[in-house]
């Protein structure tokens, strides 16, 4: 029977100027943009890497291509799904010339340059979506977004796109607390390729982008006269065409302050940063005024002193006097261990009709205690605006002003610091804060008006007073608490080697002691409690609690198939026979709702039952060791604050003599190693974060290093990560082992761990596909650092090849590769698998279409991932967009399943050896469930 | 395997139906079975032979593949959801009039892939056409009239 449905063509027809709400539907057409290595503009136009030689031909090939765009050196594709425009831009193979470097490169300028980078906050998800409409007499842009720009951004599309301003429409897309400015660009510039059909480009959330600014003074160490900032950037993509904003509204074109400026963004497929504007602001005025400071420093001026003779300006110049007399600072020096930093900023704001300038003068004091700790001790700040649109009480203005400075002085990031929480570390005494008018008037009982731009020199300011109290220089905002603790330490004098000469004893007698008691075969009980007290836990520690459960994927583990979560009984197969999860709810009976803090501990540090009994290594104690105190507390707290559920699973029989639990003790000794996870200092915090949830929570290891015939990981630094194997599936090796064609990065693991596809490598499935589903609830930033620190692991990338030529070699080879056309398994291949698998034939389906001749499954060692792919399928994506794979177990023999995987191996990974066993393995792997 | 049914919220042809199913179903099923859209033939149920086509936001889908919990939140459309045996969409008006079927049990696939193409790309060529269409199977020997309907269609779409 056929039901009737509603004719759907309205939806088709979207956007036809009633209906302001963004296109969706079957006409949306996916952009992606293809940035360059790195992005760099000095203020004016794009100065960095220019494409030298571009070839689109295998980006074109790529089946729903609907349009490959190059206009300068902005490269875009649009498709018809967003996983064909990403492998799409990967596949273009664009080299880049060397970026322009300075136009006067002299020695005297290298000499003295300088620097800086600011890293911004973390950017939002956020799209935009653009529709060229040419149906009417004179073509239309309509671009729906999110931004605080609307104008700025009509203008900047409409010059781009050669259409006059009336002709571009800018909507909301229904966003909101996101900056969609850059990708609002890039949606019109690739819409207008694709007449009719709207675009749409996602801007992906990313960790902080870093800003590098770099200053250097003339040949004559000349300090040029201040004036103006040049006010915010285009959009990426308008730099990348080349267009000429000068002029427009919103930005105008400053002679150079001081010093001459390259400024480039990293990473350079990430947004430059938030908003265009507002955190290019601050970066530019922290990189000219530390410069500023850090010159009259090198050349004995008074900074306060060289600023007046160079600011012409008088609302400047009665502005920068009044702060200084406020704070005394031609009358007194620093008292010792305390410093004092100067900074300014002039700044014109064209948003505002007419424009508005607004002028800031900041001194901030500190004071470095015998402690060690830092103070802000009192803050004088200068503001004059040239319309009074708000007046803000005078509290509000002084929080605004404590705020940003208390935000530039994070702690010193810790590798078990869980997202981007900030909270202060240093001791931030309530810091005296001054407000004062042009005319010298404190203004700290009386109403003023307020703008953000009058906190931009707040980070110059205090990186200046921390170089005269300490004599250490910090370039980079906002600052690193490590470093600041450092230089710090270096004025105190405290000893660096006299520390380490303690750590390092405390850390062998612990060692010893350890050896000592883990060599007992028979532990003692930890008497149960009768009820743990939860409402101790703050919110704050169960959530953290929860992400290190996210992270080391407890309930994976711990949860049948079907089952409910955390109740175990999931059978584990390993070589010594099946151990069955526990139940790790906090049921007194049959979870672990009689086990104190004390008992937990030791099982996740030493593997021993609060009962006594050792744990098998299965459950990976040797890698939750290394967690933090904080985060094992945490951890606790999070469990013992779920539902408890009664539910016994059933009980582990291993066959002797691996039943005699006892011999845990001496495999412990052998094996084992008690330690909580020590940062490497010679490391960034970035490297650190990931290098702690690779080897402690993420416990990566468990089946990603090889083990030993005794079950436990090989040592040695050759086996870290050197690829296992674990429920019958291959864990590859993730160092320099690896098989990939492709080298790993750190963009395409983070494009693996986040979203379970990375479109050189293949996709996660198998038992590392719940692994994915955890990750994507992890914190941005955490995974980010997983990718960071496992990427510094893989062999590093071949220099000789851009990964896209290599790609679509690889592709073009597996196509023509006439020797497999005669093997018995191209038909069936043609049959079962091209429809979703060839690489450059038939219709683009829904899901990802991975391509095997990048697969890393293919060019392993082993066949075993394969056959299990091909047997079981794909029910379970790690990401559900990815779609499904049928498993082939009940309609091809063993036989057929050999022909295949034969073939495959053969046509996609040509130049490795033919797999060995694949009888042995295919009529093994038949027998097994198949992972979920 | 999981045997436990869950609520689903699926929005087919522009109607959003609320169902129960196990999550794991393939989408074929829910469609044929419980919503009653028959115009998905079920053929090969490996994703091999294209009869079972739905468009899932405008791209083509084998929905015999294709499990429940990968399309909820998406946007499915049927060969019903493209017109109906009164007025039929402009793809089925070209297979009507060029009489491109013989059992007809594939045209389901036939149309909603070249429709699919469409929305991607208006005017495609006969070459576009036959490789959008390379997989999708026909045992009666039609493709000649197949062909001959997709590029009607192409031309008379806007």
């Amino acid at each position: 029977m056929t039901v009737p449905a509603p004719h759907s063509s309205d939806h088709l027809v979207a956007a036809s100027g009633k209906d302001l709400s963004p296109p969706a539907g079957p006409t949306l057409l996916q952009g992606a943009v293809l940035r360059p290595q790195t992005l760099q503009w000095n203020g004016v136009r794009y100065t960095g890497a220019e494409p030298a030689h571009i070839d689109t031909q295998a980006a074109q090939a790529v089946p729903g291509i609907v349009a490959v765009v190059v206009r300068g050196s902005f490269m875009g594709v649009v498709a018809s799904q967003l996983n064909q425009a990403l492998h799409a831009r990967d596949q273009i193979d664009a080299r880049w010339n060397e970026p322009e470097r300075d136009q006067a490169p002299t020695v005297a300028a290298a000499e003295n340059q300088k620097t800086y980078t600011w890293s911004a906050s973390q950017a939002a998800n956020t799209w935009s979506i653009g529709l060229f409409d040419t149906d009417g007499t004179e073509p239309r842009m309509t671009v729906w977004t999110c931004t605080a720009h609307t104008e700025l951004l009509r203008a900047e599309v409409a010059a781009v796109c050669g259409l006059p301003e009336n002709r571009v429409q800018v909507l909301p897309n229904g966003a909101h607390h996101a900056e969609g400015y850059d990708s609002a660009v890039d949606a019109a510039l690739l819409a207008q390729h694709v007449p009719g059909r709207p675009v749409k480009v996602a801007s992906a959330a990313q960790a902080a982008t870093r800003m590098v600014l770099q200053l250097s003074t003339d040949n004559a160490r000349h300090i040029e006269k201040l004036s103006q900032y040049p006010l915010r950037r285009p959009s990426v993509a308008a730099l990348l065409c080349g267009a000429s904003l000068i002029g427009q509204g919103g930005f105008t074109q400053a002679a150079m302050p001081y010093g001459l400026l390259q400024q480039s963004i990293e990473p350079a497929n990430a947004p430059l940063s938030t908003t265009p504007d507002a955190s290019a602001d601050a970066a530019l005025v922290f990189a000219r005024e530390s410069f500023f400071d850090e010159t009259c420093r090198e050349q004995g001026l008074d900074p306060v002193r060289a600023r007046l003779e160079r600011v012409d300006d008088p609302t400047g110049q009665t502005l920068i006097r009044s702060v200084a007399e406020r704070a005394k600072w031609f009358d007194q020096t620093s008292p010792p261990m305390g410093g004092r930093g100067f900074a300014y900023s002039h700044t014109i704001d064209h948003e505002h009709e007419p424009p508005r300038a607004v002028w800031s003068a900041w001194i901030a004091e500190i004071q470095v205690g015998p402690d060690g700790a830092v103070d802000l001790t009192r803050v004088t700040v200068g503001h004059s605006t040239e319309s009074l649109p708000q007046r803000n009480d005078a509290e509000t203005i002084e929080n605004q002003v404590r705020h940003a400075a208390e935000r530039l002085l994070p702690p010193a990031a810790a590798h078990d610091q869980w997202g981007e929480s900030f909270g202060g570390s240093f001791a931030l005494k309530p810091a005296q804060v001054d407000l004062v008018t042009p005319e010298g008037r404190s203004q700290v009982s009386t109403p003023m008006a307020w703008n953000d731009q009058a906190t931009l020199p707040a980070a110059a300011a205090i990186a200046n007073a921390i170089f005269d109290a300490t004599g250490t220089r910090l370039r980079d905002a906002p600052f690193d608490g490590r470093l600041l603790q450092q230089a710090v330490d270096r004025k105190l004098e405290r000893s660096g080697t006299r520390k380490l000469t303690y750590g390092v004893l405390g850390g062998i007698a612990a060692a010893a002691a350890g050896l000592l008691v883990s060599a007992l075969p028979w532990r003692s009980a930890i008497a149960p409690v009768q009820a743990v007290d939860t409402s101790v836990y703050s919110a704050q520690a169960i959530e953290r609690g929860r992400l290190v459960a996210l992270a080391g994927d407890c309930m994976v583990c711990h949860t049948a198939e079907g089952g409910t979560e955390n109740t175990g009984g999931r059978p584990l197969d390993t070589p010594f026979g099946v151990v069955y999860t526990t139940n790790i709810t906090p049921d007194p009976e049959t979870g672990i709702g009689a086990w104190s803090y004390k008992a937990f501990e030791r099982a996740m540090r030493e593997g021993i039952h609060r009962d006594g009994r050792h744990l098998y290594p299965v459950f990976p104690y040797t890698s939750f060791a290394k967690l933090s105190d904080g985060d094992m507390q945490s951890l606790y707290a999070y469990l013992m604050t779920r539902e408890p559920v009664k539910a016994s699973p059933p009980k582990t029989q291993l066959a002797f003599p691996f039943s005699a639990r006892p011999l845990m003790a001496s495999w412990n000794t052998l094996f084992h190693k008690n330690e909580r996870f020590e940062p490497d200092p010679s490391k960034t915090t970035l490297w650190n974060r990931g290098a702690y949830l690779v080897q402690g929570a993420g416990h990566c290891t468990a089946c990603h290093s090889p083990r030993n015939t005794m079950g436990a990981e090989k040592s040695g630094d050759s086996n870290f990560l050197a690829g296992g194997f674990a429920d019958g599936w291959e864990a590859p090796p993730l160092n320099e082992l690896s098989r990939s064609p492709i080298a790993w990065t750190e963009e395409s693991l983070f494009s693996y761990l986040r979203t379970g596809n990375a479109s050189t490598h293949g996709v996660a499935s198998g038992p590392m596909a719940p692994v994915v589903e955890g990750l994507a609830q992890l914190p941005e930033s955490d995974v980010r650092a997983m990718a960071h620190y496992l990427a510094s692991l893989a062999r590093p990338a071949a220099e000789t090849e851009p990964a896209a030529l290599t790609a679509a070699r690889l592709e073009d080879a597996s196509r023509n590769n006439r020797a497999v056309m005669t093997l018995p398994g191209e038909n069936l291949f043609e049959g079962a698998c091209a429809v979703c698998h060839d690489a450059r034939e038939g219709p683009p389906l829904f899901g990802a279409r991975p391509s095997l001749a990048l697969n890393t499954n293919l060019h392993s060692d082993h066949p075993d991932n394969v056959i299990q792919v091909l047997m079981h399928g794909i029910s379970d994506p790690g990401n559900l967009g990815l779609g499904n794979m049928p498993g082939f177990k009940d309609s091809l023999n063993d036989q057929q399943m050999k022909d295949l995987v034969q073939y495959l191996r053969a046509r996609f990974a040509p130049d490795k050896p033919a797999w060995e066993k694949v009888d042995e393995k295919i009529a093994a792997i038949r027998q097994q469930p198949g992972h979920p | 395997m999981k045997h436990s049914t869950q609520i689903v919220e699926l929005e087919v042809n522009g109607q959003t139906h609320t169902l129960e199913a196990e999550p794991d179903t393939p989408l074929l099923y829910v469609l044929r079975n419980d919503l009653e859209l028959n115009g998905p033939k079920f053929g090969c149920g490996l994703g091999e032979c294209g009869a079972c086509t739905v468009l899932v936001d405008g791209v083509a889908a084998r929905s015999c593949v294709l499990s429940l919990k990968s399309v909820a939140g998406h946007r499915i459309t049927t060969l019903e959801g493209l017109g109906s045996p009164e007025s039929p969409g402009p793809v089925q008006q070209a297979f009507i009039d060029q009489q491109a079927a013989q059992c007809g049990y594939c045209l389901n696939g036939m149309i909603m892939t070249v429709q699919a193409l469409l929305n991607r790309n208006p005017h495609p060529t006969e070459q576009q056409i036959r490789q959008e269409l390379k997989f999708n199977l026909c045992r009666c020997g039609t493709h000649v009239e197949i062909v001959a309907a997709a590029l009607q269609a192409a031309n008379t779409t806007k």
